[in-house]
């Protein structure tokens, strides 16, 4: 009966060197690799064999059918790929063939174009994330929120480790396995995964509250809070910088105010004429509500949005 | 005609072995080791990319084998500009040679 084990495992691209260091050492306990993924190795149990792994790079393969005749030509079978273009390959080991027959890429030129071309990808991924990096900034600047600035963050975090992972790729001399880039390759995924499900996820929550109004008020609003008029209520999911656009322009003054969950005041105007963009308000985690009050009469129009 | 660039050793043996007639990818990293004695390996990574630049160079060619036992495998062929290139890495190499021998 056949034995198999499933394991997970996480490698940075940079790090390539050290999967097949460790698919080969498994083999030569036993435990072959059959279906290599990028969070995944399955591997299969058979003391009688030994074989040697190697990891190729290719993204956007062009000639599947040449590549995997030439591959194969030479006793390499191919037992993965990954979504984002890594190839497994396997080949019987035989100790007293060269050591030369048991690698992919013979000369360093070769080496360096595959390099080359997750440099590439890597470096278009930076570009990406600096593009986002800018956009949010440039929104950062003008409405500073708690959540605007983790993103910038993450943005700047994932830009830096591709960086850093570009550098070690093409000076491949500077690689060593340190806990440093264990533990960096480690939180980089979970920055990415985590960060970005965060990220959608506090931008899900994230309540706004707008109103257009306009109205003719025959009969005055009262002082007394039992007879104000409560336009909206917004429920805050979490603490942060919210903004405030008001525009008000009536015959009288009326009294322009947000309440929270405590009946405190978090903000009033009163004024007829009125113009206010992008105030900031801290608001704590709670239900607010927006009211109308203390207004004479007469014709009213009232645009505000808060988010 | 412009002055070519050094080749690297897996592209030379690549089209030295084609210059005795088509091959396939396994024949050529044979033959080349034959003719190496051992010294010079081409794993298929580089293989592939190697004869992959050197069809879009045009200096190579795919073929579809007719031969008996070799039914519809792929084989490679040398093109005029591909011989031209060989020819010019020998006379650089013969250069190169000779150059040091009057040293």
């Amino acid at each position: 009966m056949k034995k198999y084990k499933k394991t997970y495992n996480l490698y940075t691209a940079w790090n390539y060197e050290r999967e097949v260091e460790d698919m080969n050492r498994k083999s030569e306990r036993g435990w072959h690799l059959i279906r290599g993924k990028s969070f995944s190795h399955k591997y299969e149990y058979n003391p009688e064999v030994c074989y040697r792994y190697q990891l190729d790079y290719q993204p956007g393969l062009t000639e599947p059918g040449r590549y995997l005749e030439t591959y194969y030509e030479q006793g390499w079978e191919m037992v993965g790929k990954t979504f984002n273009g890594w190839y497994y390959f396997r080949k019987l080991y035989d100790p007293s063939r060269p050591k030369e027959q048991y690698k992919l890429y013979t000369d360093t030129e070769s080496l360096k174009e595959m390099n080359g071309r997750w440099v590439k990808i890597a470096t278009a991924l930076i570009l990406v994330y600096l593009v986002f990096f800018v956009i949010r900034l440039v929104h950062f600047i003008s409405r500073p929120t708690y959540m605007t600035a983790a993103q910038l963050a993450m943005f700047l975090f994932i830009a830096g480790v591709f960086a850093h992972g570009i550098l070690l790729m093409r000076n491949p001399k500077k690689k060593k396995t340190s806990v440093v880039d264990y533990v960096l390759g480690f939180l980089f995924f979970a920055v990415l995964i985590g960060g970005t499900i965060g990220n959608l996820m506090l931008l899900n929550k994230r309540p706004h509250s707008n109103c257009d109004f306009c109205a003719d008020y025959y009969m005055p609003i009262p002082k007394t809070q039992e007879e104000w008029v409560m336009l909206n209520t917004m429920e805050v999911k979490y603490s942060d910088n919210y903004f405030l656009d008001l525009k008000i322009s009536a015959e009288q003054p009326v009294n322009f105010q947000i309440l929270d969950d405590a009946g405190e005041t978090v903000y009033t105007a009163k004024e007829a004429d009125y113009m206010e963009k992008n105030c900031r308000l801290r608001l704590k985690k709670g239900t607010y509500r927006i009211y109308l009050s203390d207004f004479e009469g007469g014709r009213l129009s009232l645009t505000y949005s808060l988010e | 005609m412009k002055k070519s660039e050094p080749m690297s050793e897996s592209y030379y043996y690549i089209l030295l072995c084609l210059s005795k007639g088509p091959n396939h990818g396994y024949g050529i990293m044979q033959m080349t080791e034959k003719l190496s004695g051992g010294e010079v390996t081409i794993g298929s990574g580089t293989m592939y990319g190697a004869t992959g630049n050197m069809m879009k160079k045009g200096w190579i060619q795919e073929i579809i084998s007719n031969e008996p036992g070799l039914e519809r495998k792929r084989l490679y062929t040398l093109t005029e500009s591909g011989r031209e290139a060989l020819r010019a890495e020998i006379s650089r190499l013969k250069r190169m040679l000779a150059n040091t021998e009057e040293v």
